[in-house]
């Protein structure tokens, strides 16, 4: 999507135009004579083409095919891109001119970079396989842009925020239409004219393994960059308190969803069995515990997510301590003796049997402001719960952070790579 | 010394086998020859390769007596061949029909003045001096042709290498290009036509290409 | 669609040098970027509508093209005055209107609009040709003159191209639809428009081969600057100019 003119704020616009003319001026260098009426040809293909609508659900959209362009130019892209926008924003005054460079920027960055890379996978004798891999290359480099888009506008003030992702949202169905439309294509011109893509004759088996090691090592770093930041994606979290009579608290994904029905596991310091429950349907679990000490709780939440959390609990006064003491006791007795499942009734009353009304009477005051803390601090508790959670939370930044890594590594690479290759 | 001597030529598109096996073709000064066969046969492919356009798989290409390998081998003597395209829209790009007729001239080292005034006087042999000013793309394809052959002749040819030239021209038309082809400044000429008819008495020897193969065709 | 309508026409802008032109658009579209304040917006707005209505260009074709400038302006209207932090005028549920917001919308429209009227008289009314010419002589790389020039000059060529395949496809009984079977029909489609365009980008190159190119463009249409040049020159100094003092004084 091009951003109109009056928008963007000068800085981003001074940025955009560097970024710009830094790769028209290696984009300009691929295009020797020789090649010039074909870049050329393949410039007005693409404008004809953007002008074409396809059907998404109830309405239309123009297609942009920066992907397919990729692949088919490479760097070349950058200039075919450029005079393609100057011509819509000359004729049509789609787009403008002040905001050229970011526009180019923004649509030719995504579509050399994963172009390049695409380009590397594909294999005459492998049309399917070869589809899929453009089919990303060109969804990817849509979603992409219209991250750049939605960035440009982030950056250029705080008003444009809620704009920038309504518009990157747009951009989501747009990428997938254009992730078939650039896989059919490519199986279609590797069928058709196979040297547009690249692909000549079979290579040579050495050129072959050495093409595979490249591409095993892009996708190596890419992995990489992506793995820590998608783990710490769906880390579960786990909070954990006590109130005064329970332990309770709520188990939940760094997303904020709640992990449901996740297995809990507690142990008692000094003790070693262990008391299994589950949490709710919000996630949430609540047990009463015996006794002080410490109480060590581990969240398994499926495939391999661990959280844990300790809770301790001090030592209070004598008339409130339940039947035995941590330390003496036969294993058989050692699960029962420090766990709780449910709500009993309160057995102190059997410990208390002939104590004077005046200590009973202090009990009661101490149950009923215990009772009255816990619904004070109820709410104080849920703040703090959502605090953590928000704090653990992937934000638009974290993604944008590390999408950079990937766009600035990769680019470094494919840069250096085509340097080499022609 | 022949003006044009292709020996055993060979040539296929990738996934489409040979169109050209085993090929020989010999042209000689005052030659005027017809190729005729069926569509897809391979005679414009034999134009690109008497040019260096395309690079036969094996065989030898010798024009004006000089063995041609590489791509400067071949750059003296385009100058001295015509090649006019089947489709015009390859040949004109420039903004307007004079700029279009004097890009040979121009870059065949004459100087603005002269380069106008050739590419005038041929307009005017064709009948198409009005359209001088013109943007080539908004002609007819009858008009386009006819520029497109300007654009050819303008450059003082030996010899004259055409793509169906007649398609698509009106009666007037293709008297026009009938009496440029009687001139006598051409050495010889290869023309590339379905309408083998229309160049009667014209014609020394016709063609005929199939299979890769040429053998000589009906007589005219 | 992509015939030059608004280029015919023998208004003073019309026969003005088109390199001074380029340059005229250039220096007033950044200044009009850089303005921030009302009072020079509203004067940059006035000043370009009168050099559109100098064009003498059909006014409903004007409109048009305004129109779809505008669609993005109104899209930024109905979200940004929602969207700013600043002095709420009213509230509507979680909607909170700033005047802030308001204001920023004006500034974007009057610079939009400023910007796009600028360049539609100056440089809508001369051809894509002279516009190409016009570059080269100001130095721009050859490559990129070149390339702008060539997609231009086969961009008919592919539309008629692109109608007649998709025709094909139609009279056959393709009625797209948002379905796995449309996508692939388009790409095939594209995909022949492509494969022609390469194949036709290597032929036209054979063909400027064959007429002994070798990398040198030759120009024959060469500017000479005139009267109403200078006078074009003027103007736009002097607004520019003042454009630039009300800024700073405000």
């Amino acid at each position: 999507m091009h951003i109109s003119e009056g928008v963007l704020s000068v800085p981003v616009l001074a940025a955009g135009a560097a970024i710009t003319v830094a790769g028209l001026a290696v984009g300009i260098k691929k295009v020797p004579p020789k090649e010039l009426p074909k870049v050329a040809l393949l410039t007005a293909a693409f404008f004809v083409a953007s002008l074409v609508h396809v059907p998404i659900g109830p309405s239309n959209a123009h297609l942009v095919l920066n992907g397919l362009l990729g692949v088919l130019l490479g760097w070349a892209a950058f200039p075919a891109i450029f005079i393609g926008l100057v011509l819509q924003a000359v004729l049509f005054q789609f787009g403008g001119l002040t905001t050229l460079g970011v526009n180019t920027a923004n649509m030719a960055t995504p579509a050399i970079v994963f172009g390049l890379i695409a380009r590397r996978f594909l294999r005459l004798e492998r049309p399917t396989f070869s589809a899929l891999i453009a089919g990303l290359a060109g969804g990817i480099s849509v979603l992409g842009s219209g991250l750049l888009v939605a960035i440009s506008l982030g950056l250029s003030g705080d008003s444009f925020s809620l704009v920038s992702r309504l518009i990157f949202t747009a951009h989501v169905p747009i990428a997938l239409v254009e992730a078939f439309i650039t896989g059919f294509s490519v199986r279609f011109l590797l069928r058709v004219r196979p040297e547009m893509v690249g692909c000549t004759t079979p290579l040579r088996k050495e050129e072959s393994a050495k093409q595979t090691l490249n591409a095993a090592l892009v996708a190596l770093i890419a992995f990489l960059m992506i793995v820590p930041q998608s783990a710490q994606a769906h880390r579960v979290n786990l909070f954990a308190w006590f109130d005064g009579e329970n332990i309770v608290g709520r188990a939940y994904y760094s997303n904020g969803r709640p992990a449901v029905e996740a297995a809990l596991k507690v142990k008692k310091e000094g003790f070693r069995e262990c008391f299994r429950l589950k949490t709710d349907k919000e996630g949430r679990f609540s047990f009463k515990p015996k006794g002080p000490g410490n109480y060590e709780l581990v969240l398994e939440a499926g495939q391999g997510h661990i959280a844990k959390a300790v809770v301790k609990i001090k030592p209070v006064t004598a008339s409130r301590s339940s039947k035995g003491n941590g330390s003496a006791q036969s294993k058989a007795d050692a699960k029962a003796a420090f766990f709780e499942e449910k709500e009993k009734p309160p057995k102190e009353d059997s410990v208390i049997k002939g104590v004077p009304g005046s200590i009973k009477k202090c009990q009661d005051m101490e149950k009923t402001l215990d009772r009255l803390l816990r619904r004070q601090l109820e709410p104080i508790r849920r703040e703090l719960e959502a605090l953590a959670m928000s704090q653990s939370r992937v934000t638009l930044k974290d993604v944008i952070s590390g999408l950079g890594y990937i766009f600035g590594i990769v680019g470094i690479w494919a840069y250096l790579l085509s340097r080499r290759g022609k | 010394m022949s003006l044009i001597d292709l020996k055993n030529i060979s040539f296929g598109y990738p996934n489409c086998g040979l169109v050209l096996s085993n090929l020989d073709f010999k042209v000689e000064e005052g030659e005027k020859i017809a190729l005729l066969g069926g569509n897809g046969a391979g005679k414009t492919t034999l134009f690109y390769i008497i040019l260096g356009l395309l690079a036969p798989i094996s065989g030898t290409v010798e024009l004006f007596g000089k063995r041609c390998i590489k791509e400067n081998d071949f750059s003296g003597p385009r100058k001295r061949m015509g090649l006019l395209f089947q489709d015009p829209d390859d040949q004109l790009f420039s903004p307007s029909v004079i700029e279009d007729v004097s890009f040979g001239p121009l870059n065949l080292g004459m100087n603005r003045k002269e380069a106008l005034e050739i590419s005038r006087y041929w307009l005017e042999r064709l009948g198409i001096l009005h359209l001088e000013k013109r943007v080539p793309y908004e002609l007819s394809g009858g008009e386009k042709k006819l520029v497109a052959l300007a654009s050819v002749l303008s450059m003082g040819p030996d010899v004259l290498l055409l793509d169906e030239p007649m398609a698509g021209l009106e009666e007037r038309a293709v008297e026009r290009f009938l009496s440029v082809l009687k001139d006598e400044s051409f050495k010889a000429f290869v023309v590339i036509t379905h309408m083998p008819r229309l160049l009667e008495g014209e014609i020394t020897r016709a063609l005929f290409l199939e299979r890769g193969r040429l053998s000589p065709g009906p007589s005219c | 669609m992509t015939c030059e309508h608004m280029a015919k026409g023998e208004s003073l802008l019309h026969r003005a040098d088109p390199r001074v032109k380029i340059i005229v658009a250039l220096l007033l579209s950044l200044e009009v970027v850089f303005l921030s304040s009302l009072t020079p917006l509203f004067l940059a707005l006035v000043s370009a509508a009168f050099m559109l209505l100098s064009t003498r260009i059909d006014t409903r074709l004007l409109l048009k093209r305004l129109l779809v400038v505008n669609i993005f302006v109104v899209l930024l209207w109905l979200i940004i005055p929602f969207s700013t932090p600043g002095s709420a005028l009213f509230t509507l549920g979680p909607f909170t209107l700033t005047s802030t917001g308001l204001l920023l919308c004006l500034v974007i429209t009057l610079k939009c609009n400023a910007i796009v009227m600028f360049n539609i008289s100056l440089l809508s009314t001369s051809t894509v040709f002279a516009l190409a010419h016009a570059l080269d002589h100001l130095k721009v790389p050859s490559v990129l003159v070149q390339l702008f020039f060539f997609s231009w000059r086969y961009l008919h060529v592919l539309e008629e191209e692109y109608t007649r395949i998709k025709r094909a496809a139609v009279l056959r009984g393709f009625r797209p639809g948002t379905n796995l079977f449309t996508y692939r029909t388009y790409a095939n489609i594209l995909g022949t428009l492509f494969v022609r365009s390469y194949d036709r980008g290597q032929r036209v190159y054979w063909a400027m081969v064959c007429r002994g190119f070798d990398g040198t463009f030759w120009l024959l249409q060469h500017f000479r600057l005139r009267g109403m040049d200078f006078l074009l020159m003027s103007f736009v100094a002097l607004l520019a100019t003042s454009l630039l003092f009300i800024q700073w004084r405000s």
